[in-house]
Formats: structure tokens, C-alpha cells, sequence
């Protein structure tokens, strides 16, 4: 009779594990999640209001008005992945940042919001100075994480108002990498198949990167993202944009330029 | 006594109905490219704001031109002119090889033309045109500026890209843009806010949405559903 106890407790054990390996993945809640808003804005008394539940192909957001802004958060993590701040596009016509201290400004943020920005092989991908006409200028930083010459879907994004020096938005994603980062396309035979979705073009540059992307719902797959321009017919650009699974060789996405 | 009183005051506001409905500022969207569903998905968005939308695939330039006149909101997803490097910008292309050009200063893209230029006060009633193409921002010195003609015109909102847009983030931008000033954004935030959007949808990256520029009153919201300033 002794077998009794010890297959309840045995039973009491794997029913804790069960959960405790469910609860890994359950969503952290509104509430919680509203906290985490806060304490990324730096104000636990911010008005954060909540506003709908997101879900994409890299994770599922809550997200939040700040009152001329958002935050989206992540719903597992409660990593705060996303903010904008449209108040602070205010005066960004006239260009009072430098190049270098909007650089500066936008690493300190990465630095300050993005945990281990400085510990992971982020590289700045884009600076640029973007006009957006009457609307104003903003400079956009771009990183990406790059592992064996592969770029990851860990990314910071950081748009400074160039008048300012405010922040306008912020996107950080920080993943785990759980897919295989040995392409069996090369880039020249990634290429062609993309050469193959525009026929009869005249090519007159491309491009070729590998990148780890979220072509479905939690799901990494490793591609080569390639740009193919060719000259005009028409009048109209031609070429585009397209995705090749760099494992399997499938096509997964042709997108001509307007 | 009353019963006739209440059919009369009935049969007043049927026929008050209909003027009513017509009376809501109208919006005309087009996509000239692989790009649907953009143009009815700006329709949805649009009519819930209290606009007259409507929408299309492939309309003729001469269609979109003189609907134009009458519109509030014109929205267009589609290619824009590329002549060469040194000369893209001022056009947006419809079917059967027809354009839609802000000028003309010797060239004469396809096989039908309308320009902008030409209007003379018929668009100043429109509130915002849309047009996503490629460099449609641009300044071109064989086809003018888009953006600038239609200010010149009396529109009171432009927006436009300059840069190289493809059909797949341009869905995306223009899905998040109309969704956004639906639901009480700005035309600069829900430019803006939508070019993020896109960021992080796969492939990672702007993809050129976030070149995108703003003519007139960009802090301007499109509801109350109205005309243009003039």
C-alpha cells in the first residue's frame, strides 16, 4: 500500500512542473503589463490607458495610449518593445543636432531601454536624417544584431527629433535565435532566384542579406532578404524585393517597387 | 389631427435622408498595381470617419482626374514615374498606360496625360490626397512635383515618398496609415506610426515607407469627415 503516497506525490510533482512550464509562457496580464509601461516612461503615476491586444508574427502586444503616444508591450516577456511619443515631434524643422549628438542621444536610449545593448553585437545598420517635408526631419538609427554574418530579428530602432533632441519612437525585439544559421543557398544562387521572379529585366544593382525573420507566428526561419533594382521600362521602376528561405530554397515573398 | 402630423413630419425626413447621405464629402481610392485590397481597405476606414468612399482597380487616369474635382480624400497605390535616375517623380501611373502628371516640360509618359497643372480652382475643396508610389514626392524637372502642384491647386493635405516603395510595405503602410486616422490620429502621427508598423513585420526594415512627406496642414485630423479650406 505503500505505492500510494508515492505515486501521489509523484503526481503532485509532474502537475507543479506542468504548470510552472505553462505559466513560462502565460500572458503576464493587463495589469502587470500597465506597470512595465510605467516603468519604462520613467513615471509610475503616467496615465496609461489600455487599448487592444496585438498579435503578430514576432509576439503579441499589449498596448497602451500614454496621451500622444503608445507603448506596446510585450505580453510574455513584459518587455516594453515599442513607444512613440508624438508630442515630441514638435520643432523638428529646424536642424539644431549634429549628426554626431543625435547619434550620441540615440545610443545613450538604446543603451538605457534595450537590456544588453551593449553586450550584443549590434551593429548601426542606418543613420540617416529623414525629411518628412512640412511634417519635419528625424534622425533614424537602425541596429541589428549580426551573428555569423547573419542578422538577427534583435533590432533597436531610435527616431530623434533633430530640433530637439527628444526622442520620437523606440523599438527594441530581443529574441533567442532558435533557428539554424548555416544557409544551403549561397548568396549568388539566392540571387538567381530572384532573378528568376523578374524576368527579362535589366539589372542594374542588388543586394543580399541574411536574415533571421519571422515569416510566420513564432516561427524563425532563416532567409536571404535580397533588393534586385533594374532599370526602367515604362517609365516604372522594375524590380523588387524578395524573400527565398535560405534552407529550403521556396520563394517566400516577391514584392515589385511601385 | 395627430396622425397626419406624424406621417407628414415622417415623410419629411425620408426625403431630408437621402440629401443627407449625399451630403457627406466624397473619397475616391484606386489601386493601379498588384496592391490590392489597399483601396477598399481606405473605403472602410474612410466611410467610418463619415466619408462618401468608394473604391477601384485599375481606373483610367481620365476617371480618377475628373472624379478629383469632387473629392475630399484621394487616395492612390500604384507606380509612380521613373523616367531615368536623374528624372523620377510627378507622375502616378493608371491603366492602359494613362498618368496622372503634376506638369509637363517635354515628356510625355504613355498614352494618355492629365495633369494637375491644368486644373484650375476644381481641386481646392480636397482635404487630403494620398499618393503612394514611388518617389512621389519627388521633384522631377521633366514632370514637376506632385506634392507641390497639388498644394498650388488649393488641396489642403499632401503626402507622398520619396523613395523606392514596394507593393508588399506599401499595403502594410497604407493598412496602419487609414486604421490610425480612423481611430483619431493625426496625418503626421498615422504617417509616421504606420511607417513603424511596417518595421517590424517581416523582412525587418522601412522598406522606403519611411520616406514618406507631408505637404500643408500635416497636424490636421480627417474627422469630423469635410471638405479641404478654401
Amino acid at each position: 500500500m505503500k505505492w500510494i503516497p508515492i505515486t501521489a506525490i509523484i503526481c503532485i510533482v509532474i502537475a507543479v512542473s506542468v504548470a510552472a512550464a505553462a505559466g513560462i509562457n502565460a500572458p503576464i496580464g493587463v495589469d502587470t503589463a500597465k506597470e512595465k509601461a510605467q516603468d519604462f516612461l520613467n513615471a509610475p503615476d503616467a496615465t496609461v490607458q489600455y487599448q487592444k491586444t496585438e498579435r503578430l508574427n514576432q509576439g503579441e502586444y499589449y498596448v497602451f495610449g500614454i496621451g500622444g503616444g503608445q507603448v506596446y508591450v510585450n505580453a510574455h516577456t513584459g518587455a516594453v518593445e515599442r513607444a512613440t511619443f508624438d508630442s515630441a515631434r514638435k520643432d523638428s524643422h529646424e536642424i539644431r543636432l549634429d549628426q554626431a549628438a543625435a547619434e550620441a542621444a540615440a545610443r545613450a536610449y538604446a543603451e538605457e531601454k534595450y537590456s544588453g545593448f551593449a553586450e550584443k553585437s549590434m551593429r548601426l545598420i542606418e543613420s540617416n536624417l529623414v525629411s518628412h517635408g512640412d511634417a519635419g526631419s528625424e534622425y533614424l538609427y537602425i541596429w541589428r544584431e549580426e551573428k555569423n554574418g547573419v542578422l538577427t530579428p534583435n533590432t533597436v530602432v531610435v527616431n530623434v527629433n533633430p530640433g530637439t533632441g527628444e526622442i520620437v519612437s523606440y523599438i527594441g525585439i530581443r529574441r533567442e535565435i532558435k533557428c539554424p544559421l548555416e544557409p544551403a543557398l549561397s548568396r549568388d544562387e539566392a540571387l538567381k532566384v530572384a532573378a528568376g521572379e523578374f524576368p527579362g529585366i535589366r539589372v542594374t544593382g542588388a543586394t543580399a542579406d541574411l536574415s533571421v525573420e519571422y515569416t510566420r507566428p513564432d516561427a524563425q526561419t532563416l532567409t536571404w532578404v535580397v533588393t534586385m533594382k533594374g532599370e526602367p521600362e515604362g517609365d516604372v521602376l522594375q524590380g523588387g524585393l524578395v524573400v527565398i528561405d535560405a534552407r529550403a530554397g521556396e520563394v517566400l515573398m516577391v514584392s515589385p517597387y511601385l | 389631427m395627430k396622425r397626419w402630423l406624424c406621417m407628414l413630419a415622417a415623410l419629411f425626413l425620408l426625403a431630408a435622408l437621402p440629401a443627407a447621405v449625399s451630403a457627406a464629402p466624397p473619397a475616391h481610392n484606386y489601386d493601379c498595381s498588384d496592391t490590392t485590397p489597399t483601396a477598399y481597405d481606405a473605403q472602410v476606414d474612410q466611410a467610418a470617419m463619415g466619408y462618401s468612399s468608394s473604391s477601384s482597380m485599375n481606373a483610367h487616369a481620365s476617371t480618377a482626374y475628373s472624379t478629383f474635382r469632387s473629392d475630399a480624400i484621394f487616395f492612390f497605390n500604384g507606380h509612380g514615374l521613373y523616367y531615368d535616375d536623374s528624372h523620377k517623380g510627378g507622375g502616378i501611373k493608371f491603366s492602359s498606360e494613362s498618368w496622372i502628371l503634376a506638369d509637363t516640360d517635354g515628356h510625355y509618359p504613355g498614352n494618355d496625360q492629365y495633369y494637375i497643372a491644368d486644373y484650375g480652382t476644381d481641386i481646392r475643396d480636397v482635404l487630403l490626397a494620398v499618393y503612394l508610389a514611388c518617389y512621389s514626392s519627388h521633384d522631377n524637372q521633366y514632370n514637376g512635383d506632385l506634392l507641390q502642384q497639388t498644394m498650388n491647386k488649393g488641396a489642403d493635405i499632401c503626402l507622398g515618398f520619396d523613395g523606392e516603395v514596394e507593393v508588399e510595405n506599401g499595403k502594410c503602410w497604407s493598412g496602419n496609415f487609414w486604421d490610425r486616422v480612423r481611430n483619431g490620429e493625426t496625418v503626421a502621427s498615422a504617417a509616421s506610426n504606420a511607417k513603424d508598423d511596417c518595421y517590424w513585420h517581416w523582412p525587418i526594415g522601412y522598406w522606403g515607407v519611411d520616406t514618406y512627406e507631408i505637404s500643408g496642414s500635416y497636424n490636421s485630423y480627417l474627422t469630423p469627415a469635410r471638405y479641404g479650406i478654401y
